[in-house]
């Protein structure tokens, strides 16, 4: 029996591959937009990757047929040959070599080190396309653009969003502070409104001046609050003295008795303990001047000015108002300053029995923190609203049972919810540490308590 | 002969239920003994209220995909416990028995080796779609969903007939249609496919009338990726093969994506989604759960009307996520929409006890002091103190937990019903103190005890689904070998089999001819003994030329094994045309008494099955044994494989046995055809007697022989059906075990004496007919039914 000739798989696949290629540039651009290895998956989804190697490696077959980002990366796009400029403009390539240049460590890349990263064919229209898109502002959106700093001038670089740039500290700082703010709201009564130095102490304890006076700079902070007091100076002291709340906040801080307190101490000096309320309006950003004004008045009117402020009623009506602690007395009132000194909020530690508004037997601090690593630890995952407690638990200085009861406090609050160690292999010792046991399953799992 | 109908036989209107009866339905059914509820039978039962986010957003997910150009992948996880296969199967009821929202098929379970699990998906959803019936398919989904395609094609309002010729150009007409809906769309419109689905519908609307031409089934057969033989080809209609010995079947995982595809298009036509659940995949092999998930992704980046919803635990999907066996482009597509399914509150845990405890309740709210002590404490007889023993200070628990805390809440009462009996029971009830159940730490020896009752329990549970719904098990010798050789592989380097060397798997080339055997064995029987080699073959196909094939590369084989093992499945039997019996009689002369033949019964398969589904549960974090005081113990995955040897398990299955114990008597067995063990009739005190088939291909049981008879009484299967519908007439719900008691009585009452074991086996063989008729749901849980009225 003569022997029939043996057949070339890998030829076979190539031809069939370029088939299947041309049926999803008929699909539409949403289909034709694909890697080799979706290429050789639609193709024979069981064809092992060294045959849909051979069959790309097949000059007659396939590579005269197409053009592909890459002759041996099966996550390659590929496109047909007629095709090339398509290719150059999709985004699927523009992400395909940003993961080649782009690393978690160097998260960004000019065009030019992209350029050097796709064949020769490609390079003069994926230039031309990618400064275009820049230009139209229409990039994928994986991707973003930087302008980066050089030694001589500034360069447009690209990068993945999906690694994190390396933070800008101004600008983290000027988050959080406006998140430790919007949870101190939370706690109301005498937590909100707070001083500036009591927020950056809550957010970033021992900041940098210099970088606290970058973060409440930027638009990250300034479209979110308001810092009651003009700060021609800019000495620390005076800044860090200024009450603060959320824009939206504007009333309660105008009438706030630390907004008054704050407000004559910035008027008085050694020489001069009295202002009037137009004295103290100065000192004030312009949007609280007025409900200030309104605020003073009416406690003065109701006799309902805290007790730390005094104040006199002169000729034609006019109060002058005076801090209680500039008042010379005799001996029985030499406690006043001690006693304002423990009033004041920058000094006073977190309520040991939290406002409602907080999972009842956590601290405002430990929520802050809990938030921010489960944040910070999901956005590594592959798999979203699903962090180990090993992790967790390394990433706050907590000690166990701080952490435990911080935690219980948080579920409890309906926040976060607990589940089982469940994968079949098996769990580690530290896992078993770090694991919290009830009803005899070993809870290890935090997730976000979906409504 | 025609049965005679007993006049006393317990028909409409039901009997008013006495305060006797009360006491026995608490002593005999706990309705917290089903703690996971893999299919629709007690899903509607339930709290509708608890993960009611997670289920309309699977819902609306159902109903987004029949707007979507392309399916529509989601992800539904989980940790164990937590009630994802529960939540499948409310969308199942959802979905209606008639799949009116959507045609909703749901997986599990799948074992076939990587490359060929679309085959074998395909297999079971069609099987599933064609509720796994060899003739009369004009009840099935498919016919449904084909019949609406038709009448969309006709634009038909009932109210001319309209012929066949106009029927089938309009479907032509709506065929070219799609294709010409978009450039890409003609790639993956299969003529074949659509053509093949007309006749399947010609022949099961014509079969209705007149006599079965059998095209319809030959058209199943082609659908589900079976092979058919020339003649066979042509009687449908499809091109006959190049040559005479050469079989027509779907060529490859294209045409099966296209298969699914046209599938999913004529599902549009009635307007429902194809959903399909894929339950459990994390039970799987790596490698199976990669392959599966390609050919996924492929689908659904082919199918409009699509919803393929993926189930699992989060920790290992994420692992082989990480691990790279699933592409990401993959995973994304699959998990496009994530359904997150978290700890409940301790409140709705207290409304999932009220809902299970409301329908045992209501029946017997007719009786005055039953009515006083629910009024008093809405959680009679579980009592508010348990919701306070259990529940209080708890934060949040898995549902599954609460179900175990009120199954030994309620054994308690059981028990102490026992003790006291019914009157005292009742009285003392509201102030009888109810010690609390300590936790207890047991040995070693009293936990693998746990274990082994547990999983025998489980396996006869398994067993029990499958035969309840016979078609998700569809005959299949990918998944059977695939079964096979996972099983063979558990019994390598263990105490149990010294002598088997090695279990080798013979992997079938992408072109080419396939290799003879399914799986190569290596054995030596003793030190000084020559190794020999067996071969297994799963041969279940119809087709004569294909079954032919088979047989001869077995023949050609130049250097066979010792020992040829040859299985088949009993609905698709040994039949070789003349040339295959030929091939057959070389093969029996080659190798003598060391040619052995199986013919696996349903029963059998689906026990095999179990062996491994029950792996498959631990694996997905679903196999718990009770510890004192309610606490569960997970079990392993490596627990119920020793559990198998310690009880013997692989030993204890007759096809296991006969390819793992090569003594030379095993040749008496060849040929033999295994008992029905546990089948209506076959129970202690009936004969079997001549084989029958029902619609399903399974062998089903002679008609039930009348045991005595006095007075002229029969209780017969009709007698026994009307027994079931009176008793859940009145009790909405109960246990196989305790209809099994009350048909005893009745029986005796009828001076029809029968074994406690022998009426249950009764009970059960109809009551899972009358769930396949759709009369009653039945749920297997340990070694029981729970049967509900619908």
């Amino acid at each position: 029996m003569p022997r029939r000739k043996k057949k070339d798989e890998a030829a076979e696949l190539a031809g069939r591959m370029v088939q299947v290629l041309e049926a999803q540039r008929r699909l539409g651009s949403d289909s034709y937009s694909l890697t080799l290895r979706r290429l050789a998956e639609l193709t024979d989804p069981a064809a092992p990757p060294e045959l849909v190697r051979q069959a790309i490696a097949k000059r007659k077959e396939f590579a005269a047929r197409v053009v592909a980002a890459h002759a041996r990366d099966l996550d390659a796009p590929v496109a047909l040959a007629e095709d090339v400029d398509q290719l150059a403009d999709s985004p699927l390539l523009l992400e395909f070599v940003l993961n080649l240049v782009c690393t978690p460590d160097r998260p960004t890349c000019s065009i030019t080190q992209l350029k050097s990263k796709v064949p020769t064919k490609l390079k003069k229209p994926f230039e031309a396309a990618l400064r275009r898109r820049i230009e139209e502002n229409a990039l994928p959106p994986t991707v973003g653009v930087v302008t980066v700093k050089g030694p001589r001038k500034s360069q447009v670089h690209l990068h993945l969003r999906r690694y994190p740039l390396p933070p800008e500290p101004d600008r983290e700082l000027a988050e959080n502070l406006v998140q430790v703010l919007r949870a101190q709201r939370q706690l109301g009564g005498d937590s909100y409104p707070l001083l500036l130095g009591r927020l950056v102490e809550l957010a970033c304890p021992g900041a940098d001046p210099a970088l606290v006076k970058q973060a409440i700079a930027r638009p990250e902070f300034q479209n979110e609050a308001v810092l009651a007091l003009k700060i021609p100076s800019q000495v620390r002291e005076v800044l860090m003295e200024t009450p603060v709340a959320l824009a939206s906040d504007s009333e309660q801080l105008a009438d706030s008795p630390l907004l008054l307190e704050a407000a004559l101490k910035a008027v008085r000096s050694a020489t001069k303990q009295i202002a009037t309320i137009a004295d103290l309006k100065k000192k004030l950003v312009a949007s609280l001047q007025r409900p200030f004004g309104e605020a003073v008045s009416r406690r003065i009117d109701e006799c309902s000015l805290p007790p730390t402020i005094g104040c006199l009623l002169q000729a034609r009506g006019k109060h002058i108002l005076f801090l209680m602690s500039d008042v010379i007395t005799g001996p029985a009132a030499h406690s006043a300053p001690a006693m304002r000194e423990e009033a004041r909020p920058a000094a006073s530690p977190p309520p040991a029995a939290p406002e409602p508004a907080a999972p009842v037997g956590t601290s405002p601090g430990f929520v802050w923190a809990f938030d921010q690593a489960f944040r910070r630890l999901e956005q590594r995952q592959r798999i979203p609203n699903f962090v180990s407690l090993v992790d967790l638990r390394r990433a706050l200085p907590f000690d166990r049972a701080t952490f435990d009861a911080g935690l219980h406090a948080l579920r409890r609050a309906g926040r976060y919810t607990l589940s089982a160690a469940e994968g079949r292999y098996g769990i580690t010792p530290e896992e078993q540490e770090a694991g919290i046991v009830e009803d005899g399953t070993l809870l290890l799992y935090v997730s976000r308590k979906l409504s | 002969m025609t049965p005679t109908v007993s006049p006393e036989a317990p028909t409409m209107p039901p009997p008013t239920p006495e305060l006797g009866a009360f006491f026995e339905h608490v002593r005999y059914t706990n309705p917290f003994d089903v703690n996971r509820v893999g299919q629709a039978a007690l899903a509607e039962a339930d709290a509708s209220q608890v993960h009611h986010a997670a289920f309309t957003q699977l819902t609306d997910l159902v109903g987004r995909a029949r707007q979507q150009p392309l399916g529509l992948g989601a992800v539904l996880w989980g940790e164990a416990g937590i009630g994802k296969s529960h939540l499948l199967a409310r969308l199942q009821v959802w979905a209606g028995r008639d799949h009116k929202q959507a045609a909703c098929v749901y997986l599990s379970n799948l074992q076939a080796a990587p490359q060929q699990l679309p085959r074998s998906l395909l297999r079971a959803v069609v099987s599933i779609l064609t509720h796994g019936r060899v003739n009369q398919f004009h009840g099935t989904l498919l016919y449904r969903l084909i019949n609406a395609t038709l009448r969309h094609a006709l634009q038909y309002d009932g109210s001319t007939p309209r012929s066949w010729g106009e029927a089938e150009a309009a479907y032509h007409e709506l065929i070219d249609d799609l294709c010409d809906r978009g450039p890409g769309q003609a790639a993956f419109v299969d003529r074949l496919a659509y053509a093949v689905l007309f006749e399947f519908f010609r022949s099961a609307y014509r079969a209705r009338e007149a006599d079965d031409d059998g095209v319809a089934a030959l058209a199943v057969r082609w659908l589900a990726g079976d092979a058919l033989d020339p003649n066979e080809a042509r009687a449908l209609g499809l091109p006959a093969p190049a040559g005479r010995d050469e079989v027509v079947a779907l060529a490859d995982d294209q045409q099966i994506r296209n298969v699914l595809v046209a599938l999913a298009q004529v599902a549009s036509y009635r307007a429902q989604p194809l959903v399909l659940c894929c339950d459990q995949v994390d039970s799987l092999e790596p490698e199976q759960f990669g392959a599966l998930a390609r050919f996924l992704h492929g689908l659904l980046d082919s199918a409009s009307n699509l919803l393929v919803i993926t189930c699992g635990l989060r920790e290992t999907l994420d692992r082989w996520l990480n691990d790279g066996v699933i592409p990401t482009s993959t995973w994304d597509r699959l998990t496009q929409h994530e359904i997150l399914l978290q700890r409940i509150s301790p409140r709705d845990a207290s409304q999932i006890v009220q809902a299970r405890l409301q329908p045992f309740q209501e029946p017997f709210l007719t009786l005055e002091p039953v009515k006083e002590l629910v009024q008093k404490d809405y959680l009679f007889p579980l009592g508010q103190a348990w919701e306070e023993e259990y529940l209080a200070g708890k934060i949040e628990v898995r549902p599954r937990d609460v179900i175990n805390w009120a199954r030994e809440g309620w054994r308690r009462e059981q028990d102490a019903l026992k003790r006291l009996g019914g009157p005292e029971w009742l009285a003392r009830w509201s102030d009888r103190a109810r010690p609390p159940i300590k936790p207890v730490d047991l040995p070693p020896e009293e936990i693998h005890q746990r274990i082994d009752d547990k999983v025998d329990l489980k396996l006869r549970e398994h067993k029990q689904q499958r035969q309840l719904e016979p078609q998700t098990l569809p005959p299949d010798a990918d998944n059977l070998a695939g079964l096979l050789y996972t099983l063979l592989q558990r019994c390598l380097n263990t105490s149990e089999w010294p002598s088997l060397l090695d279990v080798q798997r013979m992997p079938r080339p992408r072109y080419g001819p396939r290799p003879p055997y399914d799986i190569i064995l290596r054995q030596r029987l003793g030190a000084d003994a020559p190794e020999i080699r067996t071969g297994l073959l799963c041969l279940v196909v119809s087709s004569r030329v294909s079954m032919s094939a088979f047989l001869r590369r077995l023949v050609n084989d130049t250097q066979p094994p010792e020992r040829l093992v040859l299985i088949t499945e009993e609905r698709r039997p040994l039949n070789p045309g003349p040339t295959g019996q030929e091939y057959l009689d070389q093969l029996r002369q080659r190798h003598g008494a060391r040619f052995l033949h199986f013919n696996l019964t349903f029963d059998q398969y689906a026990e095999l099955e179990a062996l491994q589904g029950v792996v498959g549960l631990a694996r997905s974090g679903d196999l718990e044994v009770e510890l004192p005081g309610g606490r569960p113990r997970r079990v392993t995955e490596g627990e119920v494989i020793e559990s198998h040897h310690r009880r013997q398990r692989y030993r204890g299955h007759p096809l296991l046995r006969l390819v793992l114990e090569p003594e030379p008597d095993r040749a008496a067995e060849v040929g033999e055809r295994p008992a029905l063990a546990g089948r209506f009739g076959s129970a202690p005190g009936c004969c079997a007697g001549a084989e029958h088939h029902d619609a399903s291909g399974i062998p089903s049981a002679p008609p039930t022989p009348p045991p005595d008879r006095p007075n002229g009484f029969v209780a017969d299967e009709k007698d026994l059906r009307e027994f079931i519908m009176g008793r859940l007439a009145i009790m909405m719900g109960a246990s196989s075990h305790e209809l099994a008691v009350q048909y005893q009585d009745y029986l005796r009452r009828k001076q029809v004496e029968l074994e406690l074991p022998v009426c249950k086996a009764r009970l059960e063989e109809v009551a899972r007919k009358m769930h396949q008729d759709g009369l009653l749901h039945a749920t297997p849980f340990d070694d029981n039914l729970s049967l509900m009225k619908k």
